[in-house]
């Protein structure tokens, strides 16, 4: 017989097309660079990054930059327990009843705060339902010295908050995007080094 | 080789232009499949405003203490919904929770509650929605007409705001009251209002009491007293400050509280009462003890109870009798005598109460502190007589409207009250029932009342204590608090003071237009809340309406109860003699067979015959499920040639059913019983028509309800209908297979090892684990449990545990984490038993010695399980737990496979979600039946957060309660603390906090000084199956029987 039949070469083709797809999307990084377009056009650089002076026409020094607000004054949840949560509507008011009512993403959102709508956000730092990830274990974690585990700066030791050693410096960004693997091989690469005495049992996240 | 060939082709191969056309495909193919695949989009919506409350954490349970059936229970709620219901651990009461306080978070989240209010039309035609104004104005012109002519009928009130508010009502509008339950103790109640003139029963304490004799006692079968706790306080062969109690049970059904006890006579029931008159004689006429000694009254009326006539006519041995009262003389001071179970439900039961009261006086129980007389309380009275007189009325016509809440008589009202005839002449009838029940569907209007969790109420407690019942969601449905309601009504009808005051302030509090998330929280629009205000301002001392007031309540609502003024004195324990009267109208033994009608443990008295978790609860002793048997002595049922599951026609005289029978051990040869509490006709698809409704054989005569002792005669009725067993029953012979570690108290004193003996293992093959800091481990002590199963229901609530069906226990698909297995342990047999012990052979079952083991992961070191999983879904932790990852799991099953507890549950039917194929719901009909019981909105709200929900193809077992220690460890890093080593109670799974005994103990194992520790050292330990060396980390404490009479 000169070529195989034609039911044995679809059955190759079918297992070979399982085995190149399996491999292609377990070497893919599905979730690095996810950037997903969010109900209100907030930038993180215009609240928590650094100031940037500028003089305008009139010759007025003007802030183009933030405000410098730490990642925890609108992300209360952190330390405290599991979840990380999205500020609620009531959190931007707190500033926006005042200020910036000029602006059209403010209105848009003071739009949803007049409705009594919660905005619902795109969750951008999604892990699958099987991950039981604990924020407050990670945040408060603190070695002998009683530093935290999680750096307070970066690889080139640029001082950086810690919630930038996963999210990245979300700070200088207009868009909040995935900057990091975000899969279990990267989650290991840490809990993997010797220093962080990290637990490495698979209950330890995924129950 | 064909031409332009070079080298010959190989066989049916693929040569190189067919490889690289190939390749290229599957390479395009790949490129394509990853391309596609991206991650669902979610959602993140935060509050629009979140409560201050919620600053400490989101995603943080919330307690609350609420009163569930006059119980207090802490309620663990998530997200604003009640997940878990657990034992108050600042009750003070006394009170025990049962397996329906636990399930009442199914009943709460049962899709067959009613929506709202219906015009039901005595389903003549369909029902047609109605609105509360509707209703309640309906209701209000009614009351106010009928006047005299209306009467309420409820379940038990507990309650004293209900209470006063039903009076307040009834003053207003001349409405009456009577109060109906299917199970109650009105035996108890007459004999000691006979005996002493006062109702209240003092409450035993156990504790104190070395000689415990039970006649038909019903302590562990009925643990709503709370006297499991203080009963299995004693058990402990080994506690330094008192030595083990000895506990003797006379009873015809073997009971849970029967296979407790350290020896069990087999009495019919209706022999009860002049068996423990025979005990009484032997003490009083002829020993001459006791301060009734000298009483010429007493002796006169024992005197027809001669031991050796009384043991004659009931088959016992003469030699039994004088022994029992040989100890209990011997227990003076120590010893206390219960009665109260089914058996108190005989024509007797009254009697028998009374005999209990005389051996009491005589063992000078009363007055050496065995009872509690701060605790005594009226016994939940059942109230049949009421019934029959206002079914009686009813029937001629003296009733213009009836309204009825929290009782359902058209299903548990004895036939001879012919409630549905009567209903059927009522005029108007409303139903504020929580469903359209048996009763409800003769109604006019229905208007469904909520359940305890979503209104406000209280209750009164033993010792003086109160508790308010507050409501731990808002209200599901269009339902109102019965509180609420009667609150509402009466105010419109015309009651004025407080409930005019309420309804006032609520209306104030409803028109105050919501302010958003500001720091007070908005007045309440109850009516029932402002009513409990006002009538808890003066309790609490507080002005109404003051900041005082205030802080007093929302103390009280921390604290979870109250302690009022205490309750009047109890009265003297002198004996009225008119009481002995009771003594001479003890009625003959019936000649033949007699049945005892006894309330389903789970079920009790059938009102939650929809909630799946109580149906699929195995009956401890019988392990049936979803549904019940007519329990037949071995003896008989083997003359009688029939087979578990073979109908038998049971003839009452006045009613007759039909029932699968069921061979149980330890069964007097002349009585037979029936569950109560099964064979709801309409209470939703779940548990409608599953078992036999028993109360139709109830019988009513004098007034008084009798479930015992009734005539029977019985015969084959031919068919069978197939009883589901769940896993665990069965015959054990320990010198083949030393499962469980049992021992006797004697001995035990001579070495402490004993019953611990098994076969060991040998060195393993493994290297061992290493565990440096925390280490999780469990000791069951076998002594103190008494095989409730509060733990088994507490796993299911706490880790998302499906319901299988009655199909799926049949088919042995059962999925509860934890089971206790029921032995009949098989006496020591010269030469052994062999294959035969496991059909229960009659010297093993006739009167048998039960023993129960709760079965759990073992979390075995040397895992046979781990070993084999293809995928690696199941192997060790650092901290000792047998971990099982779902995401993993392919669903090989080898781990259940080779697990030698069968611990190990497979999800067969993706019983968490419903399947949307309707091929698939087409080909496999059991699909259909797992979504009704498993996926209908809102149940899925009850399941809790921390613990996956399994889906279809994943194997799972017990984790340890793995979501509370990673929790324990989050708590440790927030607090800074050390997590080497966790001290003893940082973790307490669900099961242990289940446990109403304490007989489960978890911890850290390596943590200096922990008490797993030393109980996993203790010589009582035992770890099982250690001849196939598999290590497990639970120890199992040997039960000891105390046989020193």
């Amino acid at each position: 017989m000169s070529r195989p039949r034609t039911p044995v070469r679809i059955l190759i083709l079918l297992l070979g097309m399982v085995a190149a797809g399996s491999l292609a999307y377990a070497l893919s990084n599905v979730r690095k660079g996810y950037e997903p377009r969010q109900p209100i056009l907030f930038r993180h650089s215009r609240m928590a990054g650094p100031a940037v002076m500028q003089t305008n026409e009139k010759g007025e020094a003007v802030n183009v930059g933030g405000y410098d607000i730490p990642c925890l004054t609108c992300h209360t949840m952190p330390y405290k327990g599991r979840h990380a949560t999205v500020p609620s509507t009531a959190v931007c008011m707190n500033c926006h009843t005042a200020v910036g009512l000029n602006r059209e993403w403010v209105l848009k959102m003071k739009d949803y705060w007049d409705r009594g709508e919660p905005i619902p956000w795109v969750k951008v730092h999604d892990l699958p339902d099987f991950v039981y990830f604990d924020h407050s274990a990670h945040l408060n974690a603190k070695d002998e010295k009683g530093m935290p585990k999680l750096p307070l700066k970066d690889a080139e030791g640029r001082p950086w908050q810690i919630c930038a050693n996963c999210h990245g410096r979300v700070e200088e960004t207009d868009i909040v995007s995935v900057t990091n693997a975000f899969n279990m091989q990267w989650c290991l690469d840490c809990h993997r080094k010797p220093e962080m005495k990290a637990s490495t049992d698979c209950v330890a996240c995924h129950r | 080789m064909r031409p332009n060939e070079t080298s010959p082709r190989p066989e049916a191969g693929v040569d190189r232009r067919e490889f690289l056309r190939l390749g290229s495909a599957l390479a395009a193919a790949g490129a394509l499949a990853s391309a596609g695949c991206q991650p669902p989009q979610e959602a993140t919506i935060p509050f629009h405003d979140m409560p201050e409350s919620l600053a400490e954490g989101i995603g943080r349970a919330r307690f609350f203490h609420t009163v569930v059936d006059g119980t207090p229970v802490l309620v663990r709620t998530r997200e604003g919904r009640p997940i878990l219901v657990a034992p108050s651990p600042t009750d003070a009461s006394g009170r025990g929770l049962t397996l329906r306080h636990q399930a009442a978070l199914m009943d709460l989240y049962d899709p067959d509650r009613a929506r709202g209010p219906l015009s039901v039309r005595r389903g003549q035609g369909p029902t047609v929605a109605s609105s509360w104004k509707t209703v309640g104005a309906d209701v209000v012109s009614r009351l106010a007409k009928a006047g005299s002519g209306a009467v309420l009928l409820t379940g038990p009130v507990a309650s004293p705001a209900l209470s006063e508010a039903i009076a307040a009502l009834s003053a207003a509008t001349g409405l009456r009251h009577v109060a109906w339950s299917p199970i109650g103790g009105d035996a108890a109640a007459a004999a000691h209002r006979a005996a002493f003139g006062d109702e209240r029963l003092p409450r035993p304490l156990l504790g104190k009491a070395d000689l415990i004799l039970g006649l038909g006692a019903e302590i562990l079968d009925r643990p709503a007293d709370g006297l499991e706790r203080d009963f299995a306080m004693r058990r402990s062969p080994d506690a330094p400050e008192a030595k083990m109690s000895r506990f003797v049970q006379l009873e015809g059904r073997l009971s849970l509280t029967g296979a407790n006890a350290d020896e069990r006579v087999r009495v019919r029931d209706s022999q009860l009462a002049s068996v423990a008159a025979a005990l009484a004689h032997e003490l009083v006429v002829t020993r001459k003890a006791g301060p009734l000694a000298g009483s010429p009254e007493v002796a006169a009326a024992l005197a027809p109870f001669a031991p050796e006539a009384v043991a004659k006519r009931a088959s016992l041995d003469p030699a039994l009798l004088s022994r029992l009262a040989g100890e209990l003389l011997a227990a003076r001071g120590k010893a206390i005598v219960l009665a109260g179970g089914a058996a108190s439900g005989s024509a007797s039961g009254e009697a028998l109460e009374l005999v209990a009261l005389l051996l009491n006086l005589t063992l000078d129980a009363y007055s050496a502190g065995l009872f509690d007389e701060a605790a005594a309380e009226r016994p939940a009275a059942g109230g049949a007589a009421a019934l029959a007189a206002l079914s009686d009325e009813m029937r001629a016509g003296k009733v213009s409207l009836l309204l009825v809440a929290g009782a359902n008589p058209v299903y548990d009202a004895p036939p001879a009250v012919r409630f549905a005839e009567a209903i059927a002449k009522v005029p108007f009838v409303v139903s504020l029932n929580d469903r359209l029940d048996e009763t409800s569907l003769l109604a006019d209007l229905f208007a469904p009342a909520s359940h305890p969790f979503e209104c406000w109420s209280d209750a009164a407690l033993p010792k003086g204590l109160l508790a308010i019942q507050q409501p731990v969601i808002q209200p599901l449905y269009d339902t109102r608090g019965l509180l609420d309601l009667l609150v509402e009504w009466g105010a419109a009808a015309g009651a004025g003071g407080e409930l005019a005051a309420a309804v006032a302030a609520a209306t104030a509090a409803l028109a105050k237009a919501p302010l958003p998330a500001s720091a007070a929280p908005a007045p309440s629009p109850s009516f029932a809340w402002h009513f409990l205000r006002a009538a808890w301002a003066p309790r609490l001392g507080a002005a109404p309406g003051s900041p005082e007031l205030e802080k007093a309540w929302n103390e009280l609502l921390r604290a979870g109860a109250f302690q009022g003024p205490a309750s009047a004195a109890p009265p003297a324990r002198t004996l009225a003699l008119a009481a002995l009267a009771l003594l001479s109208s003890i009625p003959e033994a019936p000649a033949g067979l007699e049945l005892q009608l006894y309330p389903h443990l789970a079920l009790h008295d059938g009102r939650a015959g929809n909630n799946a978790w109580l149906q699929e609860f195995p009956d401890p002793i019988t392990r049936i499920s979803w549904g019940g048997a007519l329990s037949i002595a071995p003896r008989r049922f083997d003359e009688m040639g029939l087979a578990n599951g073979d109908l038998v026609e049971v003839d009452a005289g006045h009613a007759k059913l039909v029932a699968p029978a069921y061979r149980h051990a330890g069964m007097h040869a002349d009585e037979v019983a029936l569950p109560l509490g099964l064979g709801r006709a309409s209470c939703g698809p779940i548990g409608a028509g599953v078992g036999p409704n028993a109360f139709a054989l109830g019988l009513l005569t004098g007034g008084r309800l009798l479930s015992a002792g009734l005539p029977v005669k019985i015969r084959k009725f031919g068919g069978r209908e197939e009883l589901a067993f769940a896993q665990g029953s069965d015959v054990i012979d320990r010198d083949r297979r030393p499962l469980v570690p049992v021992t006797t108290l004697s001995a035990y004193e001579k070495d402490p090892k004993s019953g611990t003996e098994q076969q060991h293992g040998g060195p393993s093959a493994w290297p061992e684990h290493d565990y440096p800091n925390a280490r999780w481990a469990m000791a069951i002590d076998l002594s103190k449990c008494n095989g409730c199963g509060k733990c088994v229901l507490g796993c299911q609530a706490e880790n998302n545990i499906p319901v299988v069906g009655r199909r799926g226990i049949v088919d042995g698909r059962e999925m509860s984490w934890m089971r206790i297995d029921r032995y009949y342990d098989a006496p020591k047999k010269e030469g052994r038993w062999d294959a035969e012990v496991w059909d229960g052979p009659l010297p093993v079952v006739e009167e048998p010695k039960v023993l129960f083991e709760p079965m759990l992961c073992q979390h075995c070191e040397n895992a046979p399980c781990e070993t084999v999983c293809p995928f690696v879904a199941t192997m060790h932790s650092e901290d000792g737990l047998n971990q099982q990852i779902y995401n993993r799991c392919v669903g090989t099953r080898y781990c259940a496979n080779n697990c030698p507890f069968k611990v190990r549950r497979f999800n067969f039917f993706e019983y968490g979600k419903a399947q949307e194929s309707a091929l698939f719901r087409a080909l496999e009909p059991r699909i259909k039946r797992n979504a009704e019981l498993n996926t209908r909105s809102p149940m899925q709200m009850k399941n809790n957060p921390e613990v996956t929900v399994r889906s279809r193809g994943v194997m799972e077992k017990c984790s340890f309660c793995v979501q509370r220690i990673r929790e324990a460890r989050a708590a440790a890093t927030r607090d800074g603390k050390e997590k080497t080593h966790f001290p003893d109670g940082a973790v307490v799974p669900a099961c242990m906090e289940a446990c109403p005994t304490g007989a489960i103990t978890f911890g850290d194992v390596n943590a200096p000084g922990s008490k797993v520790a030393a109980l996993s050292a203790h010589p009582r330990a035992m770890r099982l199956l250690d001849a196939l060396g598999v290590k497990p980390s639970i120890s199992y404490l040997t039960k000891v029987r105390n046989d020193k009479a």
